[in-house]
């Protein structure tokens, strides 16, 4: 073994070396996808959840492009000519190179587990991992996961192997890679039509997913060993001598007119007069050559236009699934399209025929791009037939189906080709190039809707940039690649090639790069964060006010565990847990307080919304049966439990570091002042729990103190969240994500998050400076405006707004859920506080 | 002496074309064998066949005493080949491709290689493909003679190499028949392989023209001037084995180029009545090559020498 490693090492080093550039480049795009799906905003977490599984697309990618590095650039290069001249046999030759790329599908699979590790650890699979695309999705067995991990397995292999047949048996690198797409496809093919045969004879009876997937996995095998053992033979014919008729009949093996054409003996009819225009000629070269590639890649759109457009059509069936996949080999095929721009006859060495002869550059790129433009003016054109037929056809399916304008279509699809033939002329490895030209167009297109989204919703209303400018960047870059190419033409068509020929592209490359970063770095410099001086102050009150002391707290929480009506849950400390029922009549405001009885009346309490709904609600309903009932002597005894519970809450919230829970104390004491001034009530002033109740309103003076600590302890404590790795999502106990200033992805999160907590409790704290000197807080809550719910709603409509702040309108915010719970600070020194205050004052 | 090459009537076609019509050779051991031939003539077609890339249409064909279609991996193992255009990775260093290719020889390649490419002034970790076409060139060489192999084919080997280096290259040559090794090369430098090849070969449209000893070969071919009186003046038929290979008119001038010429056919053109006198002069390796390759005058035999004759500005 050791003298048989010897021997090969040469070789294996070589296959390794091929290979390297392929593993590299895969794991550098998958990588950036999973970051830039990262990224994504919160509203699209259906994508987030795919991106999850694109580890999982590594090692089919690398088995697509696995046999063209080894196989078919070798015979591209013709360097397969060399070493054949060396003493190699054909069969040491094919086993080496299909053992190291198997070894390496192995690296890729190994790496896409350490992938899929590091996701799980941060939580992308909260019910575990499980295999997606399959029948039994549940894999909860041993023997369905078995199974799942053997089918995603065997079947890049499958493709690994489908791709030495078809690089073996295709001379030309483009087309046999296309020829992978039908063959992968081949053994789901051939179990749906196993399907089907039964659903004909047994009719529509249950099948166990288990043997489904045990179906598709044995097909797999057979269809594996089928294909290597054609992939074999191929490779032996190709590696063997060539017999004299089996050379001659190569050259038309693959031409359309061996199919349908008249016989390959009859002479290809040569114009009369030649081409008199450059680009003319280069048009005709570009469908002229390499015929077989060009009628995959016309199919693959072909199919991504009745996919999209014709859903529910007849004969074409309303698969939804079905229809996006042929929507996805439409736009692969696309960005096939653009590769092909600067493939074969593409290549510098053809285009310097050319060159040499005159042809500027910009006829060289114009007439490389004529084709893309006749393929897709006629795909637009089917897409619109389709369309129109679509329209007159009356079919229940299609009204339930997307169809997407055309020209979104045709946006999207010069998009994928722009970037496409870009990838094409930059990178000289037609494999690598066929893998990075997909991911590229939707990284790029994706992170630049995410890192717009950062800044452009925040400023394209405003007059930061401008809604022209943002339009104006936009169209720059959506051109910019084929901007690119043409400037770098004259170097490309000159042979340059490598890192010569990229730096070329990097002003370009540095520019639409730059381009999608302008508004969230415009956002960012207009950003009403607080200075370096303001922040230094701040941390130096949070540290005192932390520092005077924290008070054991209690925390009221409201547990809903399968969505019916359940009410107070007091979750005391460890082991002292009481849940009630909401239809429990035993349950009363004397429960709740006798719960805190034997508490100390310094004990602080933290609430949740919708347990101070619930508790609100009860009260309310307490308050409600005595306003029936005013002389009902058991109802009078009631609300005095609640009122008396309620008083003692409001005391311990206030006394809570959450900035929240002055706002629920707010609330409460908006409740008891409405119920204090119940002139029905008026006549029971006398009695106890509404004298502490009077005390709770009149006591007005603490207020801000309270709040203003509860600013400083909450910024305090998110701070030390953040440096003690916690989640950070709450903010005083306002869940942050819940704002819509903070409606970004990740890198929009990471840039504005800390800026936006530290702005908010500052300008909190200045609105209660303000307010307690009299003067008017509106530029404070116009920026709280602004930092809370980004430019989504205007200030004067918005919670912070005068208009939300009259009597009436604040009450009912503060008895409003959704806006107590999102607003900090919202009502703070609103018309019924002041009124309150005066009256507090006055009496 | 031992035939290291023997082919018999080989024949090779390809669809509308016939690339080789019955070829029949034999190479000698320790010799420089020069094929010569016009491109298409099928030099590469032969090569091909006799490292086993291509099987013949019929005949045979012997390299070492091996069948190049069946022991195709042991004749590559005694074998040097460089290709016209030798595709070489460009992605390995010129260190790395002798490293590579030593995996599949024996200890001595490497050694070797490394002393040719010192020898050439290739700096060892450069990348192939930052290499000048003459360097690849020479990296190709290094590679195909590291092994010593017994035979080596060379497809053109002195393309793209400096008149230094090729003049270096084609006497170590020499120095390899001398060590009875065999070199076969096909190549369009004439007057190069004049210098080193023992044997000539001259392939033209498939066929082989000519195969003998460089000297032999030359001595054989001679050019005969004739001044004649009239332009219309009928010269005799050359006796066999002579063989008229191009016969030229310019007025009352006339040239031929014969193959076994002698004495005494020199008497019989200068006793016939018209012609002024007779001269002769030995010819180069190249005038030889065009004579037996020229289109204009195809081969014919000696006896039609009088019908039709061309004459410079029409048919006589």
């Amino acid at each position: 073994m050791t003298e048989g490693f010897t021997n090969n090492r040469g070789l294996v080093w070589k296959e390794t070396r091929q290979l390297f550039p392929l593993v590299a480049a895969l794991f550098a795009v998958g990588l950036v996808l999973m970051l830039v799906w990262q990224m994504s905003p919160d509203g699209i977490d259906a994508m987030r959840r795919y991106a999850h599984y694109i580890p999982l697309a590594l090692p089919g990618l690398f088995a697509v492009g696995a046999a063209a590095m080894t196989v078919g650039q070798e015979r591209d290069q013709k360097t397969i000519d060399w070493l054949t001249s060396m003493p190699i046999s054909p069969g040491r030759l094919i086993r080496i190179k299909l053992i190291v790329c198997t070894v390496a599908l192995g690296v890729m699979w190994i790496g896409c587990w350490a992938l899929i590790k590091i996701e799980l650890m941060l939580g992308a699979f909260p019910g575990g991992f499980r295999f997606p695309l399959l029948p039994n999705l549940n894999q909860d067995t041993l023997s369905t996961q078995v199974i799942a991990f053997l089918s995603w397995h065997l079947h890049t292999f499958y493709i690994l192997v489908c791709g030495f047949y078809t690089s073996w048996r295709i001379r030309n690198s483009f087309a046999s890679l296309i020829a992978i797409i039908p063959l992968a496809f081949a053994p789901f093919a051939v179990v749906h039509l196993g399907e089907s045969i039964r659903r004909m004879r047994v009719g529509t009876a249950y099948v166990d997913p288990l043997i489904s997937d045990s179906a598709a996995l044995a097909v797999t095998l057979i269809a594996t060993v089928i294909v290597g053992a054609l992939a074999w033979r191929a490779a032996i014919r190709v590696l063997s001598p060539a017999k004299a008729d089996k050379e001659s009949g190569d050259a038309h093996r693959f031409s359309p007119y061996a199919v349908f054409g008249p016989s390959a003996e009859t002479q290809r009819r040569v114009p009369d007069q030649p081409f008199r225009s450059t680009t003319l000629a280069m048009l005709r070269q570009s469908f002229g050559s390499n015929r077989l590639a060009l009628w995959g890649i016309l199919l693959m759109i072909l199919a991504g236009v009745v996919g999209s457009a014709g859903g529910g059509l007849p004969y074409v069936g309303s698969s939804r699934s079905g229809g996006t996949v042929l929507t996805f080999i439409g736009l692969f095929g696309v960005c096939c399209l653009g590769v092909f721009a600067f493939s074969g006859d593409g290549k510098a060495e053809r285009l310097r025929f050319f060159s040499d002869r005159g042809a500027s550059p910009a006829k060289l790129w114009l007439g490389r791009h004529l084709l893309a433009v006749a393929v897709l003016g006629f795909a637009s054109l089917l897409y619109l037939f389709i369309g129109v037929i679509g329209q007159s056809i009356e079919s229940a399916d299609r009204r339930y189906l997307y169809v997407p304008p055309l020209i979104v279509v045709i946006l999207l699809a010069v998009y994928c080709y722009s970037i496409s033939q870009w990838v094409g002329q930059t990178i000289r490895a037609l494999s690598i190039s066929l893998m990075v030209a997909p991911a590229a167009s939707v990284a790029s297109l994706f992170a630049a809707g995410v890192v717009l989204s950062q800044g452009g919703t925040m400023t394209i209303g405003t007059t930061t940039i401008g809604v022209a400018i943002i339009i104006a960047m936009a169209v720059l870059w959506y051109f910019l690649p084929l901007v690119a190419t043409l400037m770098s033409m004259r170097t490309y068509a000159d042979g340059v090639q490598g890192r010569r020929l990229f730096a070329k592209s990097v002003p370009a490359l540095v520019l639409f790069l730059a381009i999608p970063l302008i508004p969230l770095t415009t956002e960012y410099f207009s950003y009403p964060s607080i200075t370096s001086a303001q922040r230094r102050s701040l941390a130096q009150q949070a540290s005192k006010a932390n520092a005077r002391g924290r008070m054991p707290s209690n925390k009221v929480s409201f547990q809903t565990p399968n969505g019916n009506f359940q009410l107070p849950d007091v979750n005391r400390p460890v082991g002292n847990t009481s849940a009630l029922g909401y239809d429990d009549r035993d349950f009363s405001a004397a429960h709740l307080a006798n719960l805190y009885a034997d508490d100390a009346q310094e004990q602080v309490a933290m609430c949740e919304p919708n347990t101070l709904n619930g508790i609100l609600s009860l009260a309310s309903f307490a308050k409600v049966q005595f306003i029936q009932s005013p002389d009902d002597e058991k109802a009078l005894a009631e609300l005095n439990d609640w009122l008396d519970t309620m008083t003692k809450l409001a005391r311990r919230l206030r006394r809570s570091p959450r900035v929240i829970d002055q706002d629920h104390a707010d609330a409460i004491v908006s409740w008891v002042a409405d119920l204090l001034d119940n002139h029905q009530y008026q006549k029971h002033l006398d009695q106890p729990a509404a004298q502490s109740a009077l005390d709770l309103v009149a006591d007005t003076q603490g207020w801000s103190d309270a709040r203003r600590r509860a600013v400083l302890v909450s910024w305090y404590d998110w701070h030390e969240n953040l440096q003690s790795g916690a989640p950070a999502d709450q903010f005083g106990g306002y869940p942050i994500n819940a704002w819509s200033g903070m409606y970004r992805g990740g890198l929009g999160r990471w840039l504005f998050r800390n800026h936006m907590i530290d702005s908010i409790a500052f300008h909190l704290l200045e609105l209660l400076e303000a307010e307690e000197q009299g003067q008017s807080s509106v530029q404070q809550r116009k920026t709280l405006h602004e930092l809370v719910s980004g430019n989504y709603q205007e200030f004067e409509q918005g919670p912070y707004s005068d208009r939300a702040r009259r009597k009436g309108a604040s009450q009912a915010a503060l008895l409003n859920t959704e806006i107590r719970s999102k607003y900090p600070g919202a009502q703070w020194y609103a018309a019924w506080e002041k009124e309150l205050t005066q009256n507090a004052i006055t009496n | 002496m031992n035939h290291i090459i023997q082919t018999s009537d080989l024949t090779m076609s390809f669809r509308g074309c016939d690339a080789l019509r019955g070829v029949t050779l034999n190479v000698d051991e320790g010799t420089v064998f020069a094929l010569l031939g016009e491109n298409g003539a099928g030099k590469t077609t032969l090569i091909r066949i006799l490292t086993g890339f291509q099987l013949p249409t019929s005949g045979t064909c012997r390299i070492m005493d091996l069948n190049p279609a069946k022991d195709a991996l042991e004749i590559r193992r005694r074998t040097g080949y460089v290709s016209d255009a030798p595709a070489l990775y460009d992605w390995m260093g010129v260190g790395e491709i002798g490293w590579f290719a030593a995996t599949l020889y024996d200890n001595q390649f490497l050694p070797r290689y490394k002393e040719s490419i010192r020898r050439y002034e290739i700096p060892e970790d450069r990348k192939i493909r930052h290499l000048s076409k003459g360097q690849r060139a020479k990296v190709a060489l290094s590679l195909s003679l590291a092994h010593d192999p017994d035979l080596l084919i060379l497809d053109e080997p002195t393309s793209g190499l400096d008149p230094m280096v090729r003049r270096d290259f084609l006497e170590s040559m020499i120095d390899r028949a001398a060590s009875g090794r065999t070199v076969f090369l096909s190549s369009h430098q004439i007057s190069e392989v004049e210098r080193v090849a023992d044997v000539i070969a001259i392939l033209h449209d498939g066929k082989v023209r000519v195969c003998e000893p460089l000297d032999k070969l030359k001595d054989s071919v001679t050019e005969v001037a004739i001044s004649l009186e009239d332009p219309l003046v009928a010269l005799p038929t050359l006796p066999k084995p002579a063989e008229v290979l191009d016969e030229q008119s310019y007025g009352r001038q006339r040239s031929m180029v014969v193959r076994h010429y002698d004495s005494e056919m020199h008497d019989l053109l200068a006793s016939r009545v018209g012609v002024n006198g007779v001269s002769e002069r030995a010819l180069s390796l190249e005038e030889i090559f065009i004579a037996f390759t020229g289109r204009s005058q195809s081969p014919k035999p000696v006896e039609n020498a009088e019908v039709p004759m061309v004459i410079e500005g029409g048919l006589a």
